[in-house]
């Protein structure tokens, strides 16, 4: 009898465990919300309101020093521990109102938050253009869904350093911002990613291009239809079997969006985001004609549109690279090779971007520099290893799963 | 899965009063009425989830309550057809064959309980969207429950029925089916 209860009881937790845990709640200010009844902040207060905060109040969780970096859609406030918050921001009179949500990269703790920069305290300056070094930014934040209740304040420390503000770093988010895993609000490789990956602090993303039998290039990591990616719904196997109107009709990512075909995720990157980077991670050879086309369109919209915006072909293997050197006039479509240097000389390719599992490389990354080429760096999560490539490297960029550990450590840089 | 493996085999090595002799063998074959347990979060209206299915196992019965065994079979486990989304009409079929490495153990005189893992074969046919697609895929992580009541006819020849769960890992598909099974012991 025992063995008999063991037996349900084990079988029932196998069947329960199996069971996905990637999804993480967004607190009920959602993901694109703005604070009522305010007006948007003024272009000119934003570079005044960034910079380095000191935490001088609950430093517990999220550690005593905070950066703070406005985006396109909302301004970013990111910790060293992996903890950020992504807020929208408005203002009311002389006071600037900021309000959204906290989540832990490294966990599934979340919460609500609201804060303010009152007019005395650094509202007034800013709203009026006027640098200010006592920015204190008061609020509540709380857990889940509840409303915010532990205070914290933010002291300005001052702005970034001139080598930051100097620099042409790129923090480019895997497979447009970070994996289904990292438990995000929106879809990995997805135009939704592509709308909110600046709110985590990305500059450029890396995205991953395959194509379907009919000859569509569309964006989509895995060579199979899964439900680690998608919805489970009728189809099944392998991705690139599908005619591009079966794939846009019949499946959804996990998020409920559309699969997006890479034209549709260019187009967006360039009308819609302030990215300058895009890395087309190629997932399949038989892509690369098809490939090159969408992006010298994507380049010519990019030019017409006068936005400085690379976008460049990824090398991850040598299937690619035979493809591409098939290709007439290759070494002018611009690309980013991810083997050895004399491959990257080989293509003229304008980037060099090794695994971050080879090291720093400093050396062969002067060499690049030297022959006016980038050097970045894929694909590094740890927050220790972030920093010591920050510290040690001399990458012009790294791709992460985590931006907002990448755009701490970047911009506290002295 | 481990746990319940090493738990049957501890649990297995009582002696089995009802032994014949050392070393038996099986063939089994089933069949009967396959549901689809439907669980598809796109597309899963207008779905046919139930058809008829053939299982085929193959034990090796020792003179413990433990056997050994491989099973396979075909089941269809749905057919969605006409509109299949808002704006796309056609029709999909998903059938799937398994070849399952099985642990069985008599419980109670006549009654057996199993559990097993392996392969899968998903086969996938999609007509629409200006196209006709057959995708075959091999899921890896796959595993079967069952309950079986046997009944021996004569020295050689046993009849029962079966019922089984079986999950399909790589498409998180999940079907039942309960059969008819006619086995021959030698």
């Amino acid at each position: 009898m025992k063995i008999r209860n063991f037996y349900v009881i084990v079988s029932l937790m196998l069947i329960i465990g199996c069971n996905k845990e990637t999804l993480m709640p967004v607190p009920s200010s959602g993901i694109n919300s703005f604070p009522e009844g305010t007006l948007p902040v003024p272009p000119v207060s934003k570079p005044l309101m960034e910079g380095i905060y000191r935490a001088t109040a609950n430093t517990t969780i999220f550690g005593d020093t905070m950066v703070v970096k406005w985006n396109r859609y909302g301004v970013l406030f990111t910790c060293r521990n992996g903890k950020h918050f992504i807020m929208d921001a408005g203002y009311l009179d002389s006071v600037i109102l900021i309000q959204g949500y906290w989540r832990d990269g490294y966990s599934d703790a979340t919460g609500l938050c609201n804060m303010s920069i009152s007019g005395p305290e650094g509202g007034n300056d800013l709203l009026a253009g006027k640098p200010s070094a006592n920015i204190i930014i008061r609020g509540t934040y709380g857990a889940n869904n509840e409303a915010p209740n532990q205070s914290i304040t933010l002291q300005y420390i001052g702005p970034f350093s001139q080598k930051v503000k100097n620099s042409n770093f790129y923090i480019l988010g895997h497979r447009a911002g970070g994996r289904n895993s990292d438990r995000l609000p929106v879809s990995e490789n997805s135009i939704a990613m592509v709308k909110f990956t600046e709110r985590l602090g990305t500059t450029g993303i890396e995205v991953d291009p395959r194509i379907s039998s009919d000859g569509v290039a569309f964006i989509y990591h895995d060579p199979d239809i899964n439900t680690r990616l998608t919805q489970k719904g009728l189809l099944a196997g392998d991705v690139s079997a599908y005619t591009w109107l079966q794939l846009s009709s019949f499946v959804k990512l996990i998020h409920g969006e559309r699969i997006p075909s890479l034209e549709e995720v260019l187009t967006f990157a360039i009308d819609s985001t302030d990215l300058r980077f895009v890395y087309l991670d190629m997932k399949s050879a038989d892509a690369v004609p098809v490939v090159i086309s969408v992006q010298q369109r994507a380049i010519q919209h990019a030019k017409d549109k006068g936005r400085d915006i690379v976008i460049l072909m990824g090398i991850p293997d040598t299937d690619v690279l035979n493809a591409l050197m098939a290709c007439p006039d290759y070494r002018n479509v611009p690309s980013l090779c991810e083997l050895t240097v004399d491959d990257v000389r080989m293509l003229n390719s304008k980037v060099w971007a090794p695994r971050w599992t080879l090291g720093v490389q400093n050396g062969l990354v002067q060499q690049m520099h030297d022959e006016g080429r980038l050097a970045v760096c894929w694909t590094i999560d740890s927050p220790n290893w972030i920093r010591n490539y920050l510290d040690q490297g001399i990458f012009d960029g790294l791709v992460t799963n985590f931006p907002y550990v990448v755009a701490y450590h970047h911009y506290i840089q002295e | 899965m481990v746990l319940v493996s090493l738990s049957v085999v501890v649990y297995s090595q009582k002696n089995d009063s009802l032994k014949v002799r050392l070393n038996h063998y099986t063939l089994t074959i089933g069949t009967g009425w396959t549901h689809y347990i439907n669980n598809l979060e796109m597309g899963g209206q207008n779905l046919q989830k139930d058809y008829a299915g053939v299982s085929l196992k193959f034990f090796w019965e020792p003179e413990h309550r433990l056997s050994l065994g491989l099973e396979t079979g075909y089941y269809k486990l749905f057919m969605a057809k006409g509109q299949l989304t808002d704006n796309t009409t056609g029709q999909v079929d998903r059938s799937v064959i398994p070849l399952i490495f099985l642990i069985r153990m008599r419980i109670i005189d006549n009654v057996h309980l199993g559990i097993g893992t392996g392969l899968a074969l998903i086969m996938n046919k999609t007509v629409g969207g200006k196209q006709k697609v057959v995708t075959e895929t091999i899921s890896l992580s796959n595993f079967e429950l069952s309950g079986a009541y046997i009944y021996p006819l004569s020295k050689h020849w046993l009849v029962g029925g079966e019922v089984k769960l079986l999950h399909v890992g790589n498409t998180e598909d999940n079907m039942c089916t309960i059969q008819a099974t006619c086995a021959v012991r030698f």
